[in-house]
């Protein structure tokens, strides 16, 4: 099997996190520190209109009353949210007009991320291989979106959301913060007040999106927190697929990330998004690393719509992430695939919410969560059927795999149900990594790394085969990276 | 630790709310705004007059809850248990107790408990009072304690029953719990593996009707290696009925060889009654095998249909079915005497839960 090929010889590469370096670049930074100022400056940059000014400071008022959440089972050092950049932005000719006017530090650090700027690389390449537009973001500004053009042809909106905002301000007031209101959480909140940057989408009524769109982000300046805002909306009968990549320089101290994610589904319409997450995780002992602490909500608010969010989580140092579906209209369906590999000093905290509230609504939880080292991985997810829900279905199936005897994996779901014709069903397990299997897997000449990887890539099996093809392989690979050393 | 929630009925500041994770579906501060009256204590005196018969029969009454160990200690191993909670209409009367009771090694009981109400059927509906009691039990090497429950409580009662269960190596706790609600019903078990090889059985059912309130909550502890835990709960909630299953097992590092499996399985007969449910694995040691399952659903109308079509009319396939979901709990009681009694009780509360 290629596949399996590839991941040994990934394995066999040993390198732990090969996207830790750091672009050396002229950064344009604001302040340190967090005021209504720095909110204003924010907003007064991207030349925002005054209603998204006036959104932000009502946001960054109820961010001050509220309190940061401690109920995740992850211990963290708090964040002196007073000691961060809330705008780094590499320095930058007004409006580059091509790819040529960026950066080549930039362009070179995507190109070692392996991420293709360039629509003739991707044009260059094997006749009838597959078209992505990227959204690259670098710490707090969207530097390039490619294919913009080709999607425009289809009516199809991509681009940064500080661009929607200024030529599409209309859609945005529309639906920012309908799904995720301002006051949802503590770093919802938070990010509604500083957000710079993030991607837009616009898919109009009945287009397929002709390739997949994604976003790349990357953390690079230091003592920087990233606050992006992604939107995606999918008038009726529209179809796409997005997909989000993650990195960030090796570094000693802490950084946040903090994005919101609203996903808005019309009638018939279909989301599916895809998250490949490799923050720098820290390193074995717990140093460094990012904190991913993100709000990520499908609203399905049209009847039949459906929206698919498949998570491939092994980097950060602490993640809080629960990406949730909203299932509004009659018949809609929401899906939530989900590996979490953790490993050294690692702390995941991650799961999904499935808010039943239209009749004959569907939701299919699977998550996989893998644990080694030292880390901790929790499962924490919410199924509930409102009372009119009737004919709610879920199907819930959480596997923990634990690699090693100083590793925990949790598994805490939360069903409510309030309607007799609902059906609701949750299945979890936690073993070790079978000895026999193990066994049988080395005396057939694998190495021990390889024996594991080989077994906990059939372990995830089920949900690697939602991502796109080119993630699959990718995510793979990560898996396998992530659990290095971890036996032995 | 088997530490249970500090709460005193009569400091209401101890009372905890929909905040506190653990009570976030059983909001006693809502429902009790204000500490009871402290119930008169009943003029007994038990050393002298221990309310006990030959065949192992007590008939405890409210304040004399903390008596249960010295009650036991006289009673065969095969004891049956009957509380009573006197209510009154309209006055709101508490009353608490804590027990202490060690199993010795190798020793085999058996508890019947019973927990009913000391009032004419016609009055039950208003009557009213709050009872707060927790067990304690030990058990010695080998020591075996079979524990069969019946919570029989008024419509407007609201009840806290709480144990805590310590293990040592080898020995065997089995737990059957039958209730019907009340007010506020919250049957609360912390059990910990503090020896090896012990084996833990916490089963149940719930019949719910109304605006019954049932809360089952247990928190089971593996300290030790090779230790089993099962547990099944199945239950059915109409009219506006709550039911509450929280069950968390946690292993510890080190537990090594622990074998439990968690199983909640619930009918939800009309649109309205709520079911919370919350079981959770909290891991640690990896050579484990562990399992929950959860399912919440309607009754099964292919069931339904295949029973009409024999000839029986709905009702009476509605009750046949509920029935059979619940009756297997009740097959694990090995003592044919109790199984009879409890058979009995289900039977019973299977009618009245039916009854419109």
């Amino acid at each position: 099997m290629a596949a399996v090929k590839e991941t040994i010889e990934t394995v066999a590469k040993l390198e732990t996190y090969e996207h830790g370096f750091v672009t050396d670049i002229e950064m344009e930074f604001a302040p340190k520190g967090l005021n209504a100022d720095i909110v204003r400056f924010i907003s007064a940059k991207k030349n925002e209109p005054e209603w998204m000014l006036e959104m932000r400071l009502a946001a960054f008022e109820r961010w001050l009353t509220m309190e940061e959440p401690d109920w995740a089972k992850v211990n963290y050092t708090r964040v002196n949210y007073q000691d961060l950049y809330y705008y780094a932005a590499p320095k930058k000719k007004v409006g580059p007009k091509s790819l040529d006017e960026i950066d080549p530090e930039i362009l070179k650090t995507y190109e070692k991320l392996g991420i293709p700027l360039r629509e003739q690389m991707v044009l260059a390449g094997v006749e009838g291989a597959p078209k992505y537009a990227v959204d690259a973001v670098f710490d707090s500004v969207s530097v390039v979106t490619t294919f913009k053009d080709e999607l425009k042809k289809y009516g199809v909106i991509f681009c940064s959301i500080s661009e929607a905002l200024r030529e599409h301000p209309e859609l945005v007031r529309q639906y920012l913060g309908t799904v995720v209101p301002v006051s949802d959480n503590y770093f919802a909140a938070l990010n509604a007040a500083v957000f710079s940057d993030g991607s837009f989408v616009y898919v109009p009524p009945g287009v397929r999106c002709p390739m997949e769109l994604s976003t790349y982000f990357r953390i690079n300046a230091e003592n920087t927190g990233q606050f992006e805002r992604t939107l995606i909306i999918a008038d009726k009968g529209a179809y796409v697929s997005y997909l989000e990549g993650c990195t960030a320089p090796q570094r000693d101290e802490n950084q946040l990330h903090a994005a919101v994610v609203e996903l808005v589904a019309l009638d018939d319409a279909n989301i599916k998004y895809s998250t490949v997450q490799n923050w720098y995780p820290g390193d074995a002992e717990g140093k460094g690393g990012i904190y991913n602490f993100v709000t990520k909500r499908a609203d399905c608010r049209g009847a039949r719509s459906k929206v698919s969010w498949t998570q491939v989580e092994t980097g950060s140092a602490v993640t809080w992430k629960y990406p949730s579906c909203i299932l509004r209209g009659d018949d809609s369906v929401g899906e939530f695939y989900s590996i979490a590999v953790t490993n050294g000093a690692q702390q995941a905290d991650t799961g999904t919410k499935m808010i039943h509230l239209g009749k004959n609504t569907r939701s299919r939880i699977i998550s996989k969560g893998v644990s080694a080292g030292r880390s901790s991985n929790t499962y924490r997810g919410l199924v509930s059927a409102h009372a009119k829900a009737t004919g709610a279905r879920n199907f819930t199936q959480c596997d923990s795999l634990l690699i090693g005897k100083t590793c925990a994996a949790h598994t805490v779901p939360y069903v409510e149900s309030d309607t007799a014709k609902a059906q609701f069903e949750h299945e979890a397990t936690t073993t070790r990594l079978s000895e026999d299997q193990l066994f049988y897997a080395m005396q057939r000449g694998l190495s021990q790394e390889e024996a594991v990887a080989l077994l906990v890539n059939g372990f995830v099996r089920e949900v690697l085969q939602e991502l796109p093809m080119e993630f699959a392989v990718e995510a793979q690979k990560l898996v396998a990276i992530s659990l290095e050393g971890s036996v032995g | 630790m088997n530490a249970l929630t500090p709460l005193d009925i009569f400091d209401p500041s101890s009372y905890p709310t929909r905040r506190d994770e653990e009570w976030k579906y059983s909001d006693l501060s809502r429902l009790l705004r204000e500490a009871p009256e402290r119930f008169a204590p009943v003029e007994l005196d038990w050393d002298a007059l221990p309310p006990q018969q030959a065949d192992g029969n007590a008939v405890i009454v409210n304040g004399g809850f903390s008596q249960t160990p010295k009650i036991l200690a006289n009673l065969a191993d095969r004891a049956h248990l009957t509380y009573i909670s006197w209510g009154y209409p309209k006055a709101i009367l508490g009353h608490q107790g804590e027990g202490h009771v060690r199993i010795e090694a190798g020793r085999k009981v058996c508890i019947f408990e019973v927990y009913d109400f000391g009032i004419a059927p016609e009055v039950h509906r208003e009557c009213t009072y709050v009872g707060n009691t927790a067990l304690h039990f030990y058990l010695e090497e080998g020591a075996h304690l079979i524990r069969i429950v019946i919570l029989n409580e008024p419509a407007a009662a609201i009840s806290i029953r709480r144990s805590t269960v310590e293990t040592s190596p080898n020995s065997v706790f089995k737990q059957y719990v039958f209730s019907t609600g009340a007010k506020f019903q919250r049957f609360e078990t912390h059990v910990r593996h503090a020896g090896h090889g012990a084996e833990v059985v916490l089963d149940g059912a719930y019949l719910l009707k109304d605006k019954r309130h049932f809360d089952m909550t247990t928190r089971v502890t593996h300290a030790e290696i090779n230790g089993t835990t099962s547990q099944t709960i199945r239950g059915l909630v109409k009219d506006q009925a709550t039911a509450v299953f929280q069950g968390r097992i946690l292993v510890e590092r080190g537990a090594d060889g622990t074998d439990a499996r968690m199983r909640h399985q619930a009918l939800i007969l009309n649109d309205g009654a709520h079911i919370r449910a919350k079981p959770e694995l909290e891991i640690y040691a990896d050579d484990v095998q562990c399992a929950h399952g959860n399912t919440i659903g309607a009754l099964d109308e292919e069931s339904l249909f295949f029973c009409q079509a024999r000839g029986m009319d709905e009702a009476t396939a509605r009750g046949l079915l509920t029935h059979a979901f619940v009756l297997p709990v009740a097959d694990g009681i090995e003592d044919e005497e109790i199984r009879g009694k409890v058979l009995e009780f289900l039977e019973g509360a299977g009618e009245n839960f039916h009854a419109v």
